[in-house]
């Protein structure tokens, strides 16, 4: 006998306001197996709860509707509710008259009889409910940490330090990522670099995390508690555990070419460090600039100078297979192609450049040793124009959204410019100055009144070269006209954007991605650093444009969830699974290749046919792996693959609820 | 035509203990509507013949003998090796435990058409690019195309592929332009007012007799959804949108595992033309994830696995 109480949650004003909720309690109370309908205020409130549980006892009801909020919200509050008075929790179901009801209906007269709809609805599921029961799996207490930069250096040191094991993987032959390229850091100054280094350091030498660099995931399967990675050693020509950094091989290679980690402005050899504090402190041969591999295979000049005899041309990339618990994502970001905007010399001109490339310029292990000197020439600027928001908050050409760090970061170049040239002028133009940041503000008041940048509000229209300077045209829209600016230097605050490659990231490792291509955070609340595949968090500039100290924090608190996994021996997984009804099973397989989590596999029954057994295969669902998406149980033809919680009888009985 | 060749075929593997059971036709009621045949000793191969009316799709039937021992030989056409295809695609039949007697098709003859050709025609044989129907009006000497049923005229694979054995020659394909693209595209013509107005005529003389369903080699489940009680997915009424869904259904649990083999358009006694669906889905499938020939059938079919560069269209 099914006893069905349906409590109505007026949500303060969310709900009632909106709804004619007496009405919907008279409709609700003459459907049938209902035995009891009630009105509150907040049912998530501890009372609230306390009318539920009440009224279990007092009804004997076995099964519970709440017509509330979206179960998103407070569907495990009432299934604890549920349970703790000894019905099963899975004997519980929400009706979202909020979220699908009384936000998005005008008034009453709409609204209540959707309302009433849902009701009716939930009360058919309820009705069908079957108790289920969780299923629990161990925890492989490692974490893989995808991505070297100050995000995933700080997860994995704080991870560490609770006293797991990391492997930190990153593709770079050296770990330190953006933050390494920059000189000095907002609002304080410190440098980069000085801060950095010891934290990679302390990585590269903290005995619980293995370090893989010059690796890539390639790829990940398995689930919360359980992911088996597979990550791909790239050949990297040089025996890590014989070679002793001593730099013999650099110095003598013969063959330069444009460094990566000067984004070109500096020369590095064939055989090189991407830079002196690089961990580990050991070289790496690019094979694609090396003569040995690229022209006759003679050369072999690091070889022989290789005392320990380090140097190994026949390396050949290598895939580890590893298992991990949870995994960190923070693979950074990338800046926008100035070359996109035509009218900034589409990136031809080479005194034009990035926010990124004066950094170098300006850095002491940079290419020109911390003299500002402008590339074309060499000279050093005494007139530089700052352009801010290029490709920022512009929909036409560029994105959509703020970068975050550019407006500080470009009142730092102006100080450090000052500092460094002092008879020199800047000019910034700017849109609006974002500095809400502690300290933010009062930093760029600095730039201003201390180092005299001259800030034009206008957006630039053109740059064209005039002799060997460049001439900045523009608009001043405090003052309303047209400004010229003539300069000998110009750094573009390009917009940060994702990875080129990060949707096939996102997609190789499984969580979803925006359409700029940053990875989607569960919540943008309340779950900033989870991803929607449990046990995958993310960390730093991937999931969004963000300063160091925000990346900084969100990667302690992906360590913090991480931690908070392995503090535990077992997972309870979630009951509602696909089941397979092996009597209609045909074995066709068709649900094993859609499955997204490769939780079905076949397996053998045999059955009596007449008086002897027969063999044959059927799908069997592996109920630690499944999500309960429901994609088998849409493409079994014949509805032999049902979810539990979501039967095709109970959505059958939904849609008759609904419908007749 | 080949009866001969194939109760020599039957006695000698039967004989011989290759198989324990043989799957061919044999004379029904009317000669130009023969019967599927099952022996399962050498001296019943007189029954079985193979002539130019036995358009019937064997492959099916193997889905009898699956939980039986021993191996099945069967009689399979280029278009029913397709149906073989499928049921081996979808697990439902073991390929060693089959037997393929593989008939080079010649063509196979339209009985209605032959009948309003020649009344009481009784047989056909082949000379040329024609035929002679030969029964109580006498004989008549008529072209091929005006006899073969339709399918026959645009086949790309009278030969099947996979056979342990061939009864004859290997037959080439035609190469003749797809006239079922002309009817597609005559549909997808109409406003979407017109075609519903067209299918509803054409699904309201069904009677819901499943022929379709029993003679497609894709509709293979061992339980099938139209005849679950819980939930019952589809009202037992035979008018109204209980129709269309029938056929909707019917067509999309078969989309993208189509083998065109036509037989669910033969054997409906209400001639409705389930083709046009069928070819509709296969033409998208072909289009939508840049498929040649989307009836062959593949061990992961592009509708049975996500992909995330899958088209958005297809829905």
């Amino acid at each position: 006998m099914k006893r069905v109480g349906v409590f109505l949650c007026w949500c303060g004003s969310n709900i009632s306001s909106a709804v004619d909720l007496d009405q919907v309690a008279e409709q609700t109370a003459l459907l049938p197996h209902v035995v009891h309908v009630e009105q509150y205020k907040y049912l998530c409130s501890d009372p609230g709860q306390e009318t539920v549980r009440k009224a279990i006892k007092e009804h004997a009801l076995n099964r519970v509707v709440i017509a509330a909020c979206s179960p998103r919200m407070h569907e495990r509050t009432f299934r604890r509710a549920v349970g703790s008075v000894g019905l099963n929790p899975h004997l519980m179901e929400i009706a979202n008259i909020r979220e699908q009801c009384s936000w998005v209906h005008p008034d009453k007269v709409t609204s209540t009889p959707v309302a009433v709809d849902l009701v009716r609805t939930a009360v058919a599921k309820a009705v069908k409910d079957i108790p289920l029961e969780p299923s629990y799996v161990g925890i492989e207490k490692r974490a893989l940490v995808v991505g070297g930069g100050i995000a995933g250096i700080q997860a994995a040191l704080d991870i560490a330090d609770s006293g797991y094991e990391v492997v930190l993987v990153e593709r770079e032959p050296t770990i330190g990522g953006r933050m390494a390229q920059l000189d000095k850091t907002f609002p304080t100054l410190d440098c980069s670099s000085c801060i950095l280094t010891p934290k990679m350091v302390e990585a590269g030498q903290d005995p619980r995390i293995r370090l893989l660099t010059y690796a890539e995931v390639e790829s990940l399967s398995g689930y919360i508690g359980n992911f088996e990675a597979r990550i791909r050693m790239k050949a990297r020509s040089v025996d890590l555990d014989r070679c002793t950094g001593c730099g013999d091989c650099w110095n003598k290679c013969p063959y330069r070419s444009p460094g990566e980690f000067d984004l070109g402005l500096g020369k590095r050899k064939a055989i090189y460090l991407p830079f002196p504090q690089a961990v580990p402190n050991k070289p790496v041969l690019d094979r694609a600039t090396c003569a040995y591999f690229q022209k006759d295979g003679k050369c072999q000049v690091c070889k022989k100078v290789c005392a320990p005899g380090a140097i190994d041309f026949e390396q050949q990339d290598e895939i580890l297979e590893e298992r991990f618990g949870a995994v960190v994502v923070a693979t950074g970001f990338d800046l926008w192609d100035h070359g996109r905007y035509g009218e900034y010399g589409a990136g031809q001109h080479p005194d034009v450049i990035s926010s990124l490339e004066f950094e170098r310029l300006v850095s002491a292990s940079g290419p020109t040793d911390g003299k500002i000197k402008r590339p074309s020439d060499g000279k050093l600027p005494e007139r530089v124009v700052f352009i801010q928001c290029v490709g920022s908050r512009d929909e036409a050409k560029g994105v959509p959204y703020c970068s975050k760090v550019c407006c500080m970061y470009t009142a730092k170049h102006a100080i450090l410019l000052k500092e460094k040239i002092p008879s020199s002028q800047s000019y910034v133009f700017y849109i609006d100055v974002r500095a809400a940041g502690k300290n933010y503000e009062e930093f760029y008041r600095r730039a201003t009144v201390e180092y005299g940048a001259q800030y034009i509000r206008g957006r630039v229209s053109r740059i064209y070269p005039r002799g060997d300077s460049l001439v900045v045209v523009g608009e001043d829209t405090l003052l309303g006209q047209k400004v010229e600016v003539e300069a000998d230097l110009v750094v573009l605050a390009t917009a940060v954007v994702s990875r080129s490659d990060a949707p096939q990231v996102a997609q190789k490792l499984g969580f979803s991605y925006d359409q700029h291509g940053f990875f989607t955070e569960a919540h943008p609340k309340l779950a900033p650093v989870e991803t929607n595949t449990a046990g995958i968090f993310l960390a730093g500039a991937c999931q969004g444009p963000k300063d160091i100290p925000d990346t900084v924090a969100q990667a302690g608190a992906a360590a913090a969830k991480v931690v908070r996994l392995f503090a535990k021996d077992q997972l309870e997984t979630e009951p509602t699974v696909a089941r397979v009804d092996r009597a209609r099973c045909a074995g066709c397989e068709w649900c094993r290749p859609i499955c997204p989590y490769k939780a079905i596999e076949m397996e053998a029954v045999t059955e009596r046919v007449g008086s002897g057994q027969v063999a044959r295969r059927v799908a069997k669902v592996n109920p630690s792996l499944c999500h309960g998406c429901g994609a088998c149980s849409v493409a079994c033809r014949s509805g032999a693959m049902n979810l539990l919680g979501f039967s095709n009888e109970q959505v059958w009985a939904e849609v008759e609820a609904l419908c007749l | 035509m080949r009866s001969e060749a194939v109760r020599a075929a039957a006695r000698r593997l039967l004989e011989e203990g290759k198989v324990v059971r043989f799957l061919g036709h044999a004379p029904g009621f009317d000669p130009t509507s023969p019967f599927p045949q099952l022996i399962t000793r050498a001296e019943e191969a007189e029954r079985l013949v193979l002539d130019h009316f036995c358009a019937p799709n064997l492959a099916k039937y193997l889905l009898d003998y699956e939980t039986q021992e021993g191996v099945t030989a069967v009689v399979l056409k280029g278009c029913d090796a397709l149906g073989l295809a499928r049921l081996l695609a979808d697990h439902r039949v073991a390929r060693d435990r089959v037997w393929v007697v593989g008939l080079p098709c010649p063509g196979m003859l339209d009985r209605d058409k032959a009948a309003a050709l020649l009344p009481g025609v009784q047989e056909a044989r082949a000379e040329g690019d024609e035929f002679v129907l030969t029964g109580a009006g006498g004989e008549r000497r008529v072209a091929a195309g005006q006899v073969l049923l339709d399918r026959c005229l645009v086949c790309a694979v009278p030969t099947p592929d996979d056979a342990d054995e061939l009864l004859g020659e290997p037959v080439p394909g035609r190469p003749v332009p797809r006239e079922e693209d002309a009817a597609v595209a005559a549909l997808e013509a109409m406003t979407s007012a017109e075609r519903k107005a067209y299918w509803t005529e054409q699904f309201s003389r069904c009677i819901r007799c499943m022929a379709c369903r029993n003679v497609c080699p894709a509709c293979n489940c061992r339980s099938c959804c139209f005849d679950s009680e819980e939930p019952r997915w589809l009202s037992r009424v035979t008018d109204g949108p209980a129709q269309e869904m029938f056929h909707f259904v019917r067509a999309l649990h078969v989309a993208g595992r189509c083998v065109d083999c036509h037989e669910c358009e033969r054997v409906c006694p209400m001639d409705i033309p389930l083709m046009k669906l069928n070819h509709k889905l296969l033409q998208d499938v072909e289009e939508l994830f840049e498929l040649e020939r989307a009836f062959v059938p593949r061990e992961v079919e592009p509708l049975g696995i996500y992909r995330p560069d899958d088209p958005e269209e297809f829905a």
